[in-house]
């Protein structure tokens, strides 16, 4: 038991070295090599926190076996008797005369609701009673518990199986250790509606924090670069609680509004669909003794729309300027009885190895716009505009030149999001689960149940009274029962 | 901001715990009847206000008010006060009342200062089943060890009896304990110094507004004072830890551990010392290198430097408060080792069962079903995430005072001294969410 007291101390103490150890040093950092001997960059890993989990084991299977045969005797075997020198050591011993010594121990075992047996022994009658036996068993079931938790512990960590995965709607995500694959239909984001303590976005683009709402309003509360506070009635229609922060240079959806992040996917096998299920926090996808966790998202950066581009369009007849909506209607340059039908719009034009144009990425690097040119309704040629570059980039002939000199209604919105799933596979969940239930039980026999015990020994007086020694132990409620029993001694 | 109703409810509980406190003391003093029924009265009214505190939250949030700091710690001291009232007449003992309250009292400050927006918008994690069960049952454990906490501080007070006849012994251990409390902190302090061996730069703290308006300015502030007061702390604790093992072979007394005294005098010194930190910390009177009271402390760099920052500033507190106070202490400490109507067989048996209820509660509910929900949001049943570990502590602790309780040579102040630490790393661990990350830095 000492020894069980120290190696609990110990751990618990090591427990915390490592916690704040951890801290100051986490895993990839600079290692020298006092830290690298004693892996004090993962401490919950290292040999020695392993030796000592290993020692906790030990010690927990000593204890289980030494102690078996006595609380299995204790809980369903027949109690132990003592003579009356022995009830004379506890300190519940009492002493009282009666005539007829063992109906009136036969009466007080019923009534403090005890079972008994009785021997006879040279010169006296020893009965012993006891009742809640099953809770004997919990010290057993508790330790066993415990086992069974270091032992899954051990078995997940060995043959654990973790990994990350990415993907975006439409992805189908394989793995070679997969006898299936993965269909990421799509992924959502729903929202929490409008409450108090929410983030908002106003109208003006400003943040700040709903303090109260009422019918169609609510009250804001806004912090001034002064650190001042105020208070405004806004609109709750003209409130956006989905709104995107700059976090590490890209535009991401402020996440204290999210409700919750849903990835659907569908298990494919040979290619064809088997079924399809919901993914999010706290329900994850289970096939095959794999486990899909929702754990992420990422924005993977932002698109950026425009309204309209402003054009300067040059030309023998002089410069003239027009208006273009991305994808949008022809307009027509009477001057030259031609007309503009603007095409795409890529925000950071670049050409790819094929010298071919693609967008590489949301951000209004390089703006550029796809110009076909129509004499009535035949295509005469194509071009492509610029912000930061002059020219034009064709290889026609035609007499014009064509710039954007600014750009009108410009929204930056998140990109296809791509979930982030954690897989998952693991032979050890059922020792785990055995040791919960183990534990579980063994604490409710243990602290719910009470194990009481009496113990009478009748001396039989053949010129009087019978003398009679009594004692009492209960595992619990030591003071309660202790009270009962003198209260039936008084009556 | 109006206050809303369940604040305003939760304020009067406050008052009536207080105004409880101060009757149970002066119980202590005038040992009248009506005086410790007005005490319990005024619990129960307390009790009453704080039950209702917690539904009305419930009804204004929408879900079980158990998702921020200041709930948890408001169900704690619920269970606390619950635990009180039970006992006083379990035992028909008024003193139940007095070494509960102050401890309370303490608790209910703390919560005081903690924020207590509503959160209706709870996060996807946390929108789970998972959520009623793990963070109740531990929340009402932890309370169960407030209790067995009050009751082992007031055992190890108790147990103490001063010795006349050997007054060199008492000097001798007055020494020892005076080098483990203020020789320990200096001397490390300044030997480390002086050999240039100082905690980091402080880090940039980003508060929650400038990161939400997209301003991120860093604020830098000075690290003398602050690195100062990490060696301090780091010297406090060693100190503290020593201070319960020297005596064995010095005992006068068998029965009396004179450092089981100086370690519960010097946690309590320390804990009042934290929460007059607390209120400085909370109106600003008070920076460490992080502004703990800045926005929500999840969106703070956490560092565990600051732990020992914190501990360093609560020391000096507890000292400033302390020392004035000497005489005072020990004439109520000689005045309960005294007292006739409240001996170590009661508070032994307060202190165990108190455990014996928060410890499967605390077990089934902090460590189960809290693996049990981080297997099914997480994939993992175990991470050895700070809070986890925390938990794991606290219940090893426990654990062992379980089995001390069993042990020749480890019962009364040995077991006593395991719950106190015990309630030592419940504390870390609840506000260790300002100073440590990992999965749980929501909370």
């Amino acid at each position: 038991m000492k020894f069980a007291i120290w190696i609990l101390v110990l751990t618990a103490v090591l427990s915390l070295f490592s916690l704040i150890i951890g801290e100051f040093l986490p895993t990839g950092t600079s290692q020298t090599l006092f830290v690298a001997l004693f892996e004090l960059n993962n401490p919950f890993r290292a040999w020695w926190f392993r030796l000592l989990l290993g020692i906790l084991s030990i010690s927990l299977t000593v204890c289980i076996v030494q102690r078996t045969p006595t609380l299995i005797r204790q809980a369903f075997g027949i109690p132990v008797f003592f003579n009356q020198n022995v009830l004379r050591s506890f300190k519940s011993y009492r002493r009282t005369n009666q005539p007829d010594g063992e109906v009136w121990a036969s009466r007080l075992f019923n009534r403090l609701g005890l079972s008994y047996h009785r021997i006879e022994k040279g010169g006296y009658t020893a009965l012993s009673g006891k009742s809640g036996g099953l809770s004997r068993l919990a010290p057993l079931l508790l330790h066993s518990g415990l086992l069974l938790l270091l032992i899954g512990g051990l078995i997940i960590g060995i043959s654990g199986y973790s990994l990350h995965v990415r993907g975006s709607a439409g992805n189908i995500i394989t793995n070679p250790e997969w006898d299936f694959a993965l269909r990421i239909d799509k992924f959502e984001l729903f929202y929490h509606p409008l409450s108090i303590n929410q983030w908002v976005e106003l109208p003006d683009g400003l943040r700040g924090k709903v303090v109260r709402v009422q019918n169609d309003s609510a009250r804001i509360e806004l912090s001034g670069h002064s650190g001042k506070v105020h208070y405004h009635w806004f609109p709750k229609d003209s409130l956006e609680n989905d709104f995107l922060i700059s976090k590490g240079g890209e535009l991401t959806p402020y996440q204290g509004n999210i409700r919750s992040y849903v990835t659907t996917a569908t298990i494919l096998v040979d290619d064809s669909a088997l079924f399809e299920d919901r993914i999010e926090v706290n329900h994850p996808l289970r096939f095959n003794g794999y486990r899909f966790y929702q754990t992420s998202f990422e924005t993977g950066g932002v698109n950026t729309d425009v309204d309209t581009i402003v054009v300067q369009v040059q030309s023998d007849h002089g410069t003239e300027i027009v208006k273009l909506t991305p994808e949008g209607d022809s307009v027509s340059l009477p001057w030259l009885n031609w007309s503009l039908k603007p095409g795409s719009f890529y925000p950071d034009f670049k050409l790819d190895q094929d010298m071919q144009p693609f967008s590489a990425s949301g951000h209004l690097h390089n703006p550029a716009m796809r110009i076909k040119l129509f004499d009535d309704n035949k295509e005469v040629g194509e071009r492509w505009v610029f912000k930061q570059v002059l020219g034009n980039m064709g290889g026609d002939d035609l007499p014009l030149s064509l710039h954007i000199v600014n750009l009108v209604g410009v929204t930056t919105r998140p990109a296809d999001y791509i979930t982030v799933l954690n897989v998952r596979k693991e032979s050890g969940g059922w020792v785990i689960w055995a040791g919960f239930i183990f534990v579980t039980i063994g604490l409710f026999l243990g602290y719910g149940l009470n194990y009481r015990q009496a113990w009478v020994v009748i001396v039989k007086k053949p010129e009087g009274n019978d003398e009679i020694h009594l004692a009492i132990r209960c595992s619990n409620n030591d003071h309660g029962f202790r009270e009962r029993f003198d209260s039936i001694l008084t009556k | 901001m109006n206050q809303s109703l369940d604040v305003t409810f939760f304020y009067l509980a406050f008052a009536a715990y207080f105004a409880g406190l101060i009757s149970f003391v002066i119980y202590t003093a005038i040992l009248r009847k009506l005086v410790h029924r007005t005490g319990a009265m005024l619990m129960l009214i307390g009790v009453v206000c704080h039950t209702a505190a917690f539904f009305i939250r419930w009804y204004l949030s929408g879900h079980i008010p158990l998702s921020n700091m200041y709930e948890y710690l408001s169900l704690m001291s619920w269970m606390a006060v619950v635990m009180l009232l039970f006992l006083y007449m379990r035992y028909k003992q008024p003193f139940v009342g007095t070494f509960i309250s102050p401890v309370v009292f303490m608790l209910m400050v703390a919560s005081a200062l903690l924020p207590k927006d509503i959160n209706q918008s709870l996060m996807p994690a946390l929108q789970s089943i998972w959520l009623d069960i793990h963070v109740s049952l531990a929340a009402l454990g932890a309370g169960c060890f407030v209790v067995s906490f009050a009751a082992s501080s007031l055992y190890l007070v108790k147990q103490y009896i001063p010795t006349k006849n050997n007054d060199h012994i008492y000097r001798k251990q007055l020494l020892i304990a005076l080098i483990c409390l203020i020789g320990i902190p200096i001397i490390l302090t300044v030997l480390l110094r002086l050999t240039g061996i100082t905690p980091p730069a402080p880090f940039s703290e980003l508060s929650f507004v400038k990161a939400v308006n997209g301003e991120a300015q860093t604020t830098m502030s000075s690290i003398n004072i602050g690195s100062w007061l990490i060696l301090l702390g780091l010297g406090f604790i060693i100190g503290v830890i020593i201070v319960p093992f020297i005596w064995s072979k010095e005992r006068v007394n068998s029965n009396s551990s004179f450092g089981g005294w100086v370690f519960i005098l010097a946690t309590i010194a320390l804990l009042w010392g934290g929460l007059v930190e607390g209120v400085f910390l909370k109106f600003g009177w008070l920076k460490l290198t992080h502004n703990l009271t800045a926005g929500n402390p999840d969106q703070s760099v956490k560092s565990a430097w600051l732990f020992f920052e914190f501990i360093g500033a609560a020391y000096i507190f507890g000292l400033i408060i302390s020392i004035p106070l000497i005489p005072l202490i020990s004439r109520i400490s000689k005045g309960i080792s005294g007292l006739k109507t409240l001996n170590l067989n009661q508070l032994d048996e307060v202190s165990y069962k108190s455990v014996a209820l928060g410890y499967p509660l605390y077990t089934v509910g902090a460590l189960f079903a809290g693996a049990i929900w981080a297997e099914q949001a997480w994939g993992s049943f175990w991470s050895w995430d700070p809070k986890e570990v925390g938990a794991l502590i606290i219940w090893l602790f426990y654990s062992g005072y379980l089995h001390a309780r069993y042990q020749k040579g480890w019962k009364g102040s040995r077991a006593a001294i395991l719950v106190v630490a015990g309630f030592l790393m419940l504390l870390i661990s609840f506000f260790g969410n300002y100073f440590f990350g990992g999965l749980h830095a929501y909370t």
